[in-house]
């Protein structure tokens, strides 16, 4: 049974209503260690129960390898599409494979989820370089939320299919080496440098093991909650690598300290804009209405940004800071930022002829 | 009573308390009532517990404002798919692909001779697809060379405008505008090619449609490069 299985998780219900009825039933029977065994049972059974379910809302661990340290479960693969011109080759399904992204500058190391779409496997495509968007998860979470709270690949298939997004290779980075350590997709002082991850080692690998574009027109990030902070900050503060962001549900400010105080400067969306000059970078900002914190970052942000930055607003009337709000931005968000990423290109010098070790 | 209110949360640990002692004085009840008066308690006490924590939690993040919110995995997309574009010249952009474009503004753009339009051939096909542009600012002896050059380009629509001493951002500012109507010209990702004598001009017109025009640029390579693939009208949330 794995862990996110709706089976895991009434199991785990039925032990925790059953271990209070062990528990009165033998207590008069039982002695101190006894009675001290059927309270911790009683304990773990419930919170196991209440923990269980708070990771399957958060697929913060994805599998119980994961759980107790391992990697976690690789998705199987899709079919491979049908081919055509490139404006018809999105028809099809994507492929969603994992692989270990080595980070020798930030000296994490990771795995990646990595979506390439239909047209990536055609003989048009095996021609082309693709735009890329990096797609950030919140805290807590993984990149497995996209698949199994947000069903990303389902949609990203169905907006390329549609034609009204571009064939776009999306990369579902890891944003911490650790599930417990939230690094807000900044360089934490003494700890994990997950800013250098994304930035450097993660599109550096990419450049080299797919056919991607590798200029800043090509490249886009989006991010749901900690992640839409993330894409925001991200693209500000690295406007030449980045052309556009969108921020699901996403705050102005990072929610920890990173200790060196740059929450309240560099690391401060509010800040860099109020700041230093405006950067060239388009930004689609989403949130619930009733979502008062995403809602007053994303007019925060609104109300400081100058030209030539770009912000469009989107907004859902409720559903507050939850997945149901996410699953209804991702798609409006996946087409505007393939309307603001430049499409697939002719590929120069080939980098690579296909993608990695199928998967890793 | 709210979801996220804190009476919520103090009636949730009050009741917990309460069960608890209720417990706690029924622990040693006589009878055969005593083991299911005894898991009831604890039961209810963990229920109790766990809920006061959430319920914690959930205002202090504030995943779930509202009783609504919690209830309902309201995946009901509130997104619209925009209309089909349409550009009011489609049905008379059926000779070559140059067409010279004169809307009812250009005397007021002050240009060496009306803007010259170039459509791919892809325009006709993809009927549903709106295409990025390319403005050229050029001189009149170029404006040949630009438009073979533009001819060759596949995905987008180029505007050929040359500009005369008289022609400013200003009075070029509602070109893009009328342009988008004429033509099923995409909302955002456009670049001006700007020969070295107006590059000056070129940025002062971003500046003015500075979320249409992304890039200024000298050539049309580097233009054609970065733009936008011609997609279908998106899926829109309301702004």
């Amino acid at each position: 049974m794995s862990i996110d299985s709706p089976y895991t998780l009434l199991t785990a219900v039925t032990l925790a209503v059953i271990a209070p009825g062990v528990l009165a039933f033998a207590w008069d029977r039982g002695r101190i260690a006894g009675r001290i065994a059927l309270v911790t049972l009683v304990v773990l059974t419930a919170s196991g129960a209440a923990a269980l379910q708070v990771n399957h809302l958060t697929a913060t661990y994805p599998s119980w390898s994961a759980l107790f340290g391992g990697p976690a479960d690789d998705d199987p693969a899709g079919d491979a599409p049908a081919g055509g011109s490139i404006l018809d080759a999105g028809a099809g399904k994507g492929r969603l494979a994992t692989y270990q992204v080595p980070g020798p500058v930030s000296g994490m190391n990771m795995p990646l989820k990595v979506y390439l779409p239909a047209a990536y496997f055609t003989p048009e495509g095996q021609r082309l370089r693709f735009p890329v968007i990096q797609a950030l998860h919140g805290y807590p979470g993984t990149p497995d939320y996209w698949m199994r709270r947000l069903d990303a690949v389902r949609h990203l298939d169905r907006e390329i299919t549609a034609g009204r997004m571009a064939p776009t290779v999306v990369l579902f980075p890891y944003q911490t080496p650790d599930g417990l350590v939230d690094t807000e997709c900044t360089d934490l002082a003494g700890g994990p440098r997950a800013e250098t991850y994304l930035t450097t080692d993660v599109r550096r690998w990419a450049s080299e093991n797919l056919r991607v574009r590798t200029d800043r027109t090509g490249w886009g990030l989006i991010g749901y909650s900690a992640g839409g902070f993330c894409a925001t900050n991200l693209a500000v503060r690295h406007p030449d690598l980045y052309t556009a962001a969108a921020s699901l549900s996403g705050g102005a400010e990072p929610g920890i300290k990173i200790g060196d105080g740059s929450e309240k400067t560099t690391n401060n969306i509010g800040w860099q804009l109020a700041h230093r000059p405006p950067p060239p970078v388009s930004l689609y900002l989403a949130w619930a209405a009733d979502d008062g914190w995403a809602r007053k970052a994303g007019q925060r942000v609104r109300r400081l940004a100058k030209s030539p930055t770009v912000v469009d607003t989107a907004t859902v009337p409720r559903g507050g800071h939850t997945s149901s709000v996410w699953k209804q931005m991702e798609a409006p968000a996946f087409d505007w930022l393939s309307a603001h990423l430049a499409g697939p290109a002719p590929a120069g010098p080939p980098a690579s002829t296909g993608p990695p070790a199928w998967p890793t | 009573m709210s979801l996220t209110s804190r009476s919520l949360i103090a009636l949730t640990l009050l009741l917990a308390a309460v069960v608890a002692v209720v417990t706690v004085r029924w622990w040693r009840l006589r009878g055969r009532w005593r083991p299911p008066v005894r898991a009831a308690g604890l039961l209810v006490f963990e229920i109790l517990v766990l809920a006061g924590i959430g319920l914690i939690v959930n205002r202090t993040e504030n995943f779930y404002p509202s009783w609504q919110d919690l209830v309902e995995d309201d995946t009901t997309t509130v997104a619209t798919t925009a209309p089909t574009p349409t550009g009011r010249l489609d049905t008379r952009l059926t000779t070559g692909p140059a067409v010279s474009w004169t809307p009812p503004e250009t005397a007021q753009w002050h240009l060496h001779s009306p803007p010259t339009v170039v459509v791919p051939a892809a325009y006709r096909r993809y009927a549903d697809r709106a295409f990025p542009v390319i403005a050229v600012l050029t001189t009149a002896d170029r404006a040949a060379a630009a438009r073979t050059r533009a001819e060759s380009a596949a995905d987008v629509l180029t505007v050929i405008v040359v500009p005369t001493r008289t022609t400013t951002a200003a009075g070029l500012s509602v070109l893009p505008g009328r342009l988008a109507a004429d033509l099923r010209a995409a909302g955002t990702g456009w670049a001006v090619v700007a020969d070295p004598a107006y590059t000056t001009l070129a940025r002062q017109w971003q500046s003015l449609a500075p979320t249409r025009f992304r890039t200024v640029t000298g050539t049309f390579d580097d233009a054609l490069a970065a733009a936008p693939p011609p997609l279908r009208a998106p899926v829109r949330l309301p702004s």
